[in-house]
């Protein structure tokens, strides 16, 4: 009890402020058809809790889940039926994302570049996000490169380098 | 009132003084709750306080760029501000003012006189840092100069007081006598600093070159070693004073060492009390009245009586008051290692020595092309020889070579530094070579090689 341990205290406080701060986002998305009933949202919660924990990250705040569900309500490849399972998949990714990419980039941009991917190339699959689109970016923030760069674009620098050579 | 009384004991303020900062709130609130003068409320209400101030500092650690951070970069958060809030607990009268605050102020408040009381030591350690760059030992001891010139710098240069104020982000490898426990952040380099300052004026009392041949005499690679210099200093101007002498050259010769031994014979106590008395009179005769100094040896003299104590009951009395070495009077031996061949014949002849599949032609090889020592040096780290070859190569040197050898490769060095695998395969040929040989060649090459002096290759 006289320990200032920050998991142990913090946890329980924390989620119910998460609980109330992704509820509220239902007036935001209830204008696309989505829903979250109470349930959902204490089990979205409990799915952040474990991310934060298997990423050995805290948040303080409601945190990201509500930027996530007001970034992707709008997208082509959330409807009713998945919305919720989606948002548990996209928060998974989120914070395993935030530790691969050393926390270069801030939630906003994190959680745009996801969205833009996500109804892009990706084509609404959770899968091609994480397993392709974003690892790629992480590898290219990792070694210095810009988010989107490609092998292609690297051998084009090469050519020109040829080139101009000659 | 000093003091608070729990269970039925008093505790002052002093009881307290050398418990860290980042542990001393945790210290007064156990004390607090076990005596009832803090209930389970207002410790929670403690706890939540401290919670709430890590996220608004985690929220502008991270620029407002990020809702969640690294646990062990929450934790370190949190701990830094216990830290400055235990910085203003501890600059109050006593542990009841301390406890009275801790019902009363907001914790945001105490955090924030806790930073100035931090940004206070912070200059005062500066002040100090540049006192002990001013009164700094001319030694070549390796140690002792990088960790004052670059070790301590990096302090100041990466020291983060909002964030990670209980951290210290030195390379401190010089060892003070009396080593400071419990410490932590600027509080702990506040009072290194304060040590190192009183260590350095106490052996500025003597001449640098006394002290270099003290240490030359403790050990003939000195400059590479992690040995405290104030430390042996103290015990030869002891031995000094037990001899009836003015410490001041610190020169003890071997007879006195032995006459010492003999006259140190009765018993632990006395000799205690002798030690004690020697220490009163030093500090007479070299004219020591500051306190601090004063008791800065008081303190170290359990350490040194209990080195000396030891040292009598072992007779190994040599080993701790050491007889004085002046190194620019020992004979030498100067040692040319020629010049190395050009690089490319160089390469050229490790590969066609790596080809040959005969022992006896590669020996036969080295023999017809080495013809300076340099040379035949790089060879043995480079050409993969076996040890036996290489055992055949270091019998058909002469004695001085051999002493070169083992002086530029130390089979029998105490330094542990990181060496590489030719390295460690020359050394282990060398130490069998050694062993192998009769007694007489072993102690020649040995003596050769305690005088040599190499000189530089080109």
């Amino acid at each position: 009890m006289l320990e200032f341990e920050i998991i142990g205290f913090a946890s329980s406080m924390l989620q119910r402020l998460a609980v109330e701060e992704i509820e509220k986002c239902n007036a935001f998305t209830a204008d696309y058809g989505l829903i979250l009933t109470h349930n959902d949202v204490i089990e979205l919660v409990e799915t952040r809790s474990d991310s934060l924990k298997s990423n050995g990250r805290i948040e303080f705040g409601g945190g990201a889940v509500g930027k996530i569900i007001k970034e992707f309500c709008d997208s082509p490849y959330i409807y009713k039926e998945n919305y919720a399972e989606t948002i548990h998949g996209l928060t998974e990714i989120f914070y395993f994302y935030k530790n691969e990419t050393l926390d270069l980039l801030s939630d906003d941009d994190l959680i745009k570049y996801m969205k833009d991917c996500f109804d892009g190339s990706c084509q609404g699959s959770l899968e091609l996000l994480a397993e392709k689109e974003l690892a790629k970016m992480a590898t290219n923030l990792r070694y210095g490169y810009p988010m989107d760069y490609t092998e292609e674009q690297e051998e084009a620098s090469d050519d020109e380098w040829d080139d101009s050579q000659w | 009132m000093s003091g608070m009384i729990v269970n039925g004991e008093v505790k002052h303020k002093s009881s307290y003084s050398n418990i860290s900062s980042e542990s001393y709130l945790n210290t007064i609130l156990q004390e607090a709750y076990f005596s009832g003068a803090m209930n389970a409320p207002d410790i929670e209400n403690l706890q939540l306080q401290c919670l709430q101030l890590v996220a608004r500092k985690s929220e502008d650690f991270s620029g407002g760029n990020s809702s969640s951070i690294r646990v062990e970069l929450a934790e370190s958060i949190m701990k830094s501000i216990l830290y400055a809030i235990g910085m203003y607990l501890k600059a109050l009268p006593n542990e009841i003012s301390a406890i009275e605050k801790l019902k009363t102020e907001a914790v945001s408040y105490m955090f924030s006189e806790g930073r100035r009381i931090i940004d206070h030591k912070l200059e005062l350690t500066r002040k100090i840092y540049k006192m002990v760059k001013s009164n700094r030992l001319v030694t070549k001891n390796y140690t002792y100069n990088a960790t004052l010139v670059e070790g301590i710098k990096s302090f100041f240069d990466n020291y983060n007081p909002e964030y990670f104020s209980h951290e210290v982000p030195a390379s401190i490898d010089y060892q003070l006598c009396n080593p400071i426990e419990g410490l932590s952040g600027v509080e702990f380099m506040f009072k290194y600093l304060q040590q190192l300052y009183l260590e350095n004026e106490f052996c500025r009392s003597f001449e640098a070159c006394h002290i270099r041949n003290l240490l030359f005499g403790y050990d003939e690679g000195y400059e590479d070693l992690l040995i405290n210099i104030f430390e042996h200093v103290l015990t030869a101007a002891l031995g000094c004073v037990l001899l009836d002498r003015t410490p001041g050259d610190l020169t003890i010769t071997a007879e006195e060492v032995k006459y010492l031994y003999m006259s140190l014979q009765e018993g632990e106590a006395t000799l205690e009390l002798r030690l004690y008395e020697a220490a009163e009179k030093m500090l007479q005769v070299l004219d020591i009245p500051a306190m601090p100094m004063r008791n800065y040896i008081k303190a170290s003299m359990p350490k040194i009586i209990a080195y000396i104590t030891n040292a009598v009951r072992t007779n190994t009395l040599e080993k701790t008051v050491v007889v004085a070495v002046n190194p620019d009077l020992k004979p030498k031996i100067r040692f040319e290692s020629g010049t190395k061949m050009a690089d490319e014949d160089y390469r050229g002849l490790v590969a066609e020595l790596m080809a040959c599949r005969f022992t006896s032609d590669r020996l036969a090889l080295i023999r017809e092309r080495i013809s300076t020592f340099a040379d035949l040096e790089d060879i043995l780290m480079d050409a993969e020889l076996e040890a036996m070859e290489v055992a055949a190569v270091l019998a058909g040197l002469e004695a001085v070579e051999l002493a070169a050898l083992i002086k530029k490769h130390p089979y029998n060095s105490e330094v542990e530094v990181d060496i590489s695998e030719a390295e460690e395969k020359l050394r282990g040929c060398l130490r069998g070579y050694m062993d192998a040989i009769n007694r007489d060649k072993r102690k020649e090459i040995i003596e050769i090689n305690q005088q040599l002096v190499i000189e530089g290759c080109y």
